[in-house]
């Protein structure tokens, strides 16, 4: 786990613990829950920030150790923005990424995947829309058959519906003459 | 057992179309093309892969194709002809297609595929030709492409610079029960497009602009639609005029406002020959100088005006450019509305029958009144409100001064002091007995058509202002002596202060020297 921001060692006053789904126990600043919708309703529900209040562990089961330590290290990197927001439109809708962004999810494509929903689960609001706007970033200038390579699809199409012309593996098909001719023919790989 | 890992099909519907939604229109077609479940998944959640606009320029040895879709911004496909083939331009890349490949070929290929495709409603089909030549070649082959394939579905068409036979091969491959808007433009040789007449789109749509053309005798066939444009080749005449007027006044057109522009109309002599006498508004506004008309029949009320443009407005070289409007309808009356009293854009406004138009003062000028009448040229806010009431309540003997009763005066507290006002049943000329007594030898005509027309109310209720009144006479004074316009009106509920206002107005109204005392323009 790389971080840029030191993890200063949380003491019982300002944290919480959180469970993985494997056991594996978390100890989390509540500076770093501000970043998530559902660790915050949690900790304002429970009075977790008073000092008087007992804390248990909160368990998420829907996150494994490793997506947690993967989380952990976005909310480091993210301590000092500003609270989660529902709102999308605060949020870059352009397909370039900052340098640790691209860095921090150079990751396969079924990993990101299992990000996305750990961060659609504790509601990360930019987590998850930087998340799917790199996935969109790599549908985006493909042809359908490099899509299908790139996200794994197997195609269900064997004949097209409107003209009953089956499509064809290669791409040159006038079914893709549109797309082959406004889209770059080669992609850079991911 | 772990669970199988994620891929993009599994993830939740919310979590795919938020990532959808990041795509544009081009990336989604082929992301469509992937298989079944993305494709039912574009064609029925996701709005931007439709397209609402789709546009065609045509050049000689060039073709742009424009898609428009609702978020995406607008996507262009180039197809260029060079010495040595056919290269196609898109948003990111340029590519030659093979040797000896003709660039309309190309074009029509990939315009075949996407009007296939296009199963929505398209909001605007553009076809812009720059070229006689190439426009004509392009509508044969759109003709040869759409042979036998369904009708092209869109709400507005355009289509500038054809001749009549490309036009007329073009539009039939258009549904006309989707079509509400033609604008069509015509070449420099103002080609004869008579043909359309004969077409359902021409009886289906409700708004045309026809430009560069002619069609003879088209005002006998423009009664169903709602607006006319059309830039007239010949002499407007007043029996053109004459002839859309009778159209307006027919009870079941469809006509709202018919436009014309021209280089030359017959003069203001032969016009006022033809029409009456023109209503003319004083102050004239500084930047409309207008000819206006009004006209009735029946219930219906049309407005012409000839406006003759300050010379900013205009597009034509020519510095005598005038721009001919002919409006209906017609009389509503309106309830000033919370927004209309910051507007100051009343003071310009003609005094017209347009129901977009209001009385002519506005509450600026109103307040002017009130500040420039008080003693010291200046008043508190509260002043104000109070002087043009209190202004209007001395001014008119139809306001009644009541004193306060004991149990009032406890009702109120024992330190109100005050009157009450109400109004007494005074026939309507003595309502504003202080203003007409001058008027009234200066416009006698005014004063006795008014009086006859109207049926004094025989019981007004202290507690509201019967408003009928001060309305019918404010509006018939602006229109110059239309004596019967409002008697079948119905009675308006007025709040006290919009009636005094409506009063005010009324008697600024009868001060302009200027309004004709004739009634020549209206013919029943």
């Amino acid at each position: 786990m790389s971080c840029e921001e030191p993890t200063t060692s949380p003491t019982p006053e300002n944290n919480i613990t959180v469970v993985s789904s494997d056991g594996k126990e978390f100890l989390l600043d509540l500076k770093l829950t501000e970043q998530s919708e559902t660790l915050a309703r949690l900790i304002s529900n429970f009075e977790y920030d008073r000092t008087d209040v007992k804390k248990d562990p909160v368990p998420l089961g829907n996150i494994t150790s490793a997506q947690m330590q993967k989380i952990i290290e976005w909310l480091q990197h993210h301590r000092y923005y500003p609270k989660w927001e529902q709102n999308d439109i605060h949020y870059s809708t352009s397909f370039t990424f900052e340098t640790w962004v691209e860095e921090y999810l150079n990751i396969p494509n079924n990993e990101m995947f299992e990000l996305l929903n750990a961060a659609n689960y504790l509601n990360i609001p930019r987590l998850f829309s930087t998340i799917c706007r790199i996935m969109a970033s790599r549908i985006t200038g493909k042809s359908a058959e490099q899509i299908r390579t790139v996200l794994n699809i197997k195609t269900d199409v064997k004949n097209d519906v409107y003209t009953g012309i089956p499509i064809q593996e290669d791409s040159s098909s006038s079914e893709d003459g549109m797309s082959e001719i406004s889209l770059s023919p080669s992609p850079p790989p991911i | 057992v772990p669970p199988p890992p994620p891929t993009l099909l599994t993830l939740p519907d919310v979590t795919l179309l938020h990532t959808l939604n990041f795509c544009d229109y081009l990336s989604l077609q082929c992301l469509r093309k992937t298989c079944k479940f993305f494709r039912a998944l574009v064609d029925e959640s996701l709005p931007d892969s439709k397209i609402t606009d789709l546009s065609v320029i045509v050049q000689r040895r060039n073709v742009v194709l424009m898609l428009t879709t609702k978020i995406s911004p607008v996507h262009f496909i180039s197809f260029h002809q060079r010495a040595d083939g056919c290269y196609v331009g898109g948003d990111r890349v340029e590519k030659k297609l093979p040797d000896n490949s003709y660039y309309l070929d190309a074009f029509f290929i990939d315009l075949e595929i996407l009007i296939r495709h296009c199963k929505s409603i398209l909001e605007k089909f553009v076809v812009f030709m720059h070229d006689d030549q190439i426009g004509a070649e392009f509508c044969e082959r759109f003709h040869l492409m759409m042979m036998e394939k369904p009708q092209l579905k869109t709400k507005c068409l355009h289509i500038n610079g054809v001749d009549a036979a490309p036009v007329l091969s073009l539009l039939p491959h258009v549904d006309p029960e989707y079509l509400t808007f033609m604008n069509i433009t015509g070449t420099a040789a103002t080609p004869d497009f008579s043909g359309i007449l004969a077409l359902d789109h021409w009886q289906k749509v409700a708004r045309v602009h026809l430009t560069r053309c002619v069609i003879p005798n088209v005002f006998q066939d423009i009664g169903h639609l709602e607006v006319f444009k059309t830039q007239l080749q010949t002499v407007m005449t007043a029996t053109d005029i004459r002839l859309l007027k009778d159209m307006f006044l027919l009870p079941n057109t469809n006509l709202k406002e018919v436009g014309l522009c021209f280089d030359t109309r017959d003069n203001d002599e032969t016009m006022t020959a033809e029409l009456g006498e023109i209503f003319v508004i004083d102050p004239e506004p500084v930047f409309v100088k207008s000819r206006t008309w009004y006209f009735k029949r029946a219930q219906k009320i049309v407005a012409v005006t000839i406006d003759v443009r300050d010379a900013r407005l205009k597009k034509c070289d020519n510095s005598d450019n005038i721009d001919y409007r002919m409006e209906f309808p017609a009389l509503t009356i309106q309830m000033p509305q919370a927004e209309d009293l910051t507007d100051s854009s009343t003071t310009t406004t003609p005094v017209s029958l347009d129901r977009s138009q209001r009385p002519p003062h506005s509450y600026k000028e109103l307040i002017i009144e009130a500040i420039e009448k008080s003693p010291q040229k200046q008043l508190m806010l509260k002043e104000i409100y109070a002087n043009s009431i209190r202004h209007n309540l001395s001014l008119h003997d139809c306001f009644e001064k009541v004193p306060l009763r004991h149990h009032d005066t406890t009702l109120h507290g024992p330190n109100n002091s005050g009157h009450y006002w109400r109004v007494v049943n005074v026939p309507i000329e003595k309502q504003n007995l202080r203003k007409r007594v001058r008027k009234q030898q200066m416009q006698p005509r005014l004063v006795s058509r008014g009086n006859s027309s109207r049926s004094v109310d025989a019981s007004p209720s202290p507690a509201s202002i019967s408003p009928t009144n001060p309305l019918q006479t404010s509006i018939a004074t602006q229109v110059n002596g239309l004596p019967n316009l409002l008697s079948t009106a119905a009675p308006l509920q007025l709040n006290p202060i919009l009636a005094t206002l409506l009063s005010s107005i009324q008697i600024l109204a009868a001060q302009n020297q200027n309004v004709p005392t004739e009634t020549p323009a209206f013919q029943f």
